[in-house]
């Protein structure tokens, strides 16, 4: 799934099934021409570290723990 | 009586002229010298009463019949030389032809049958003139041994032997139609030397002592570093540790470096830090002797050695292992030995000789082996690991590093200082008090060990000069490396949550936002069966990276179910389980399965890697490598 901001930046999200490795991190930032680029995932490898992309790269795990519930 | 006088100043200045003494063997010797000089006859004629009589009213204490005096010199300072040099005093003014030397350990005892054989470099009794042939009694001739009433006969034993550990020194020889403890015992002038003799005494080894007075010896000396005091014992000279490191003539300074232990360390990481910096202090060692080789002909580079002291064997084989595998030591240039392992005639060797030159012995690890008789001039640093690693721990094992490979301080203090590493036990304020309560010296005097912190020493020294060198490209070559990488695993969630566990007991609590109220601490708040399912479902996948809401989520919201289950919750009754409780055991049990199932790789490409040339910085004395290999010869 793709989407593009007014300022062209672009927005990506990893299949739920598909875990995001740094390989995977570091091909979606290398084929990306956008300004700015945000990655969605749901689960990730576990040598896969967030916090080392670059600027322009932003990843971001889909949240899951927010539970609603009536009482 | 003048002419007996005048015979033992001519023995007495020829063996001081031979021995070239140290000032404290000279001191030493001039005190036997006194003894025997102030005695109305020579040994052999003087009767045990009238000899005890004798040194009684000069003051000495003899209490059991023997006279025993002791020498007590600072480990370095030249008991072994001090003991020939007395030996042969006492041959060649006709006190003795009979000597017995007891060392209580192998190692020593070897070592004094090789010195005691005319030929050794190092020959005991300092001149074949002085001691032409002696007459000697080893283990292994023990049974066969003639002695002579023409030449000095030596006997060299352990203490052991003589007192019921070799049944051979009482039985009856077919060749002297005696036992040696018979012969001995008979003997009128039979003088005892007995090295490291701070063993004799304790109550274990008290048979030793009464082993040696069975003898009936006319004298009984002992040499030690460590002296005890009871009754019977004569101090005859006195030359300690603090007065020989104060004086600073004989043997390497001391400086015991200290540094405070990283809390967050392991054990194993802590032994590694401090073998890593024991191994820089090393090369600065190396660097040091290297220089001074190269100025002086009379000198042959040796390699220095750090002494790695154990906690058990499985702890030095670990530490052994470790600086094979991640420090690139060779096994040539490592020596572990403990009671664990069977020393070969071929280590036992490498271990006496690791202070001749071409020896490439670096690092001795041992589990308090080496802790007497080992007496080599090259070790350089000392570190004592874990427990050890006190500054009591350094004082016992310093006495190892304190020879200096060249007899004399050489005026480089890498050189010329014996390195002891205290890290992680005791602080600088700790250390230094125990230095000052050990050595027992006044502020003015100055402390006979240096004592810094591991910091302190590194800036105070200049670095070691480096030059770049290139290890140039024989030949330009392709390596084909695959890339591999790391499956992720499908997570197991389908275990049986009997094996889960229980949850230890503990109830939710609830804060209203509005309010800021709290329930649950007094009155339990209670949810519907499928709230904790839901909220410790999503707590599990959010908590766990390799979980996917909307691949796992049904997968584990089952999983949550089966164990609330398995704890007696229905959807009737409300569940006083604090959900997030839930979701932190349950997420455990996952991950710990999930890494028990191992990682699966796969090949993704290949990379091609062309090495270069390889620029590196040496220090500046280093001539080349080791050892070359031509690239022909490497699938050897």
């Amino acid at each position: 799934m793709k989407g593009e901001a007014r300022d062209g930046g672009r927005a990506l999200v990893v299949p739920p099934d598909e875990h995001l490795t740094p390989d995977l991190a570091a091909r979606l930032i290398s084929e990306s021409d956008a300004p700015s680029l945000t990655v969605f995932y749901y689960m990730s490898a576990e040598d896969f570290d967030p916090s080392l992309a670059p600027p322009e790269a932003t990843f971001q795990r889909v949240p899951s723990e927010i539970t609603l519930f009536e009482r | 009586m003048r002419l007996r006088l005048y015979r033992l100043d001519e023995v007495y200045e020829e063996v001081v002229r031979l021995a070239r003494f140290r000032a404290p063997q000279k001191g030493a010797f001039d005190a036997l010298h006194k003894i025997v000089k102030d005695l109305d006859e020579d040994l052999p004629r003087l009767s045990q009463e009238r000899l005890v009589e004798q040194l009684r009213e000069r003051g000495f204490h003899v209490p059991n019949g023997v006279p025993y005096f002791v020498y007590h010199l600072a480990t370095g300072v030249g008991k072994t030389r001090l003991m020939g040099a007395v030996i042969s005093y006492l041959y060649r003014s006709g006190q003795t032809k009979n000597v017995l030397i007891l060392a209580p350990r192998t190692a020593i005892v070897d070592r004094v049958e090789r010195l005691v054989q005319v030929g050794n470099p190092k020959f005991l009794f300092l001149d074949p003139m002085l001691v032409p042939e002696p007459n000697l009694c080893f283990r292994s001739n023990l049974e066969t041994f003639q002695p002579r009433h023409d030449a000095l006969n030596v006997f060299v034993l352990s203490p052991q032997s003589i007192s019921g550990g070799d049944r051979r020194f009482g039985r009856r020889s077919e060749f002297r139609g005696e036992s040696l403890e018979e012969y001995l015992s008979g003997a009128e002038d039979l003088v005892v030397f007995t090295d490291e003799a701070h063993h004799l005494g304790a109550d274990n080894e008290a048979a030793w002592t009464s082993a040696i007075h069975a003898l009936r010896p006319k004298l009984h000396f002992g040499l030690t570093a460590t002296p005890k005091a009871g009754p019977g014992v004569n101090v005859l000279y006195s030359y300690d540790l603090t007065q020989c490191l104060q004086e600073g003539l004989f043997t390497k300074a001391v400086d015991v470096l200290v540094d405070g232990r990283d809390e967050a360390m392991s054990d194993e990481e802590w032994d590694r830090y401090t073998i890593d910096y024991a191994l820089r202090r090393l090369e600065r060692k190396r660097e040091a002797l290297r220089l001074y080789a190269d100025r002086r002909e009379d000198f042959d580079f040796v390699e220095p050695v750090a002494l790695i002291c154990a906690r058990d064997i499985a702890h030095a084989e670990e530490v052994a292992g470790w600086l094979v595998d991640r420090r690139a030591i060779t096994p040539d240039q490592l020596l572990v030995t403990h009671s664990g392992r069977t020393q070969t005639e071929e280590d036992i060797a490498r271990l006496v000789a690791i202070d001749q030159p071409g020896a490439k012995i670096r690092l001795v690890v041992n589990v308090f082996q080496l802790t007497e008789g080992w007496d080599v001039t090259n070790v350089y640093v000392i570190a004592p690991l874990r427990a050890m690693a006190t500054f009591q721990g350094a004082v016992q094992t310093m006495g190892r590093g304190l020879r200096l490979p060249a007899g004399k301080r050489v005026g480089d203090p890498d050189a010329d200082v014996l390195d002891v590493l205290c890290f992680g036990r005791e602080n600088l304020e700790e250390i230094l008090k125990a230095a000052t309560e050990t050595f027992g010296v006044e502020a003015e005097a100055g402390p006979p060990v240096g004592v810094a912190t591991k910091d302190e020493k590194e800036e105070s020294e200049p670095p070691i000069p480096r030059k770049q060198i290139v290890i140039p490209l024989i030949r330009p070559v392709e390596l084909m490396m695959p890339n591999v990488r790391q499956v992720p695993a499908d997570p197991p969630l389908d275990f049986d949550v009997a094996t889960a566990g229980d949850l230890a007991g503990g109830a939710a609590t609830a804060i209203d936002l509005a309010s800021l109220e709290t329930t649950g601490l007094d009155e339990r708040v209670g949810y519907d069966f499928d709230d904790v399912l839901r909220i410790a479902a999503a707590r599990i996948v959010a908590g766990l990276r390799y979980l996917s809401d909307v691949k796992h989520g049904s997968s584990v919201e089952d999983l949550v179910r089966r164990f609330l289950e398995s704890l007696g919750a229905s959807h009737e009754t409300p569940l006083y389980t604090d959900p997030v409780k839930v979701a932190i055991h349950l997420s455990d049990e996952i991950d710990r399965r999930y890494r028990l199932q191992g990682g699966a790789y796969e090949q993704a490409g290949v990379s091609i890697v062309r090495p270069t040339d390889v620029t590196w910085l040496i220090p500046e004395g280093l001539a080349g490598p080791v050892d070359r290999v031509d690239v022909s010869q490497w699938h050897q």
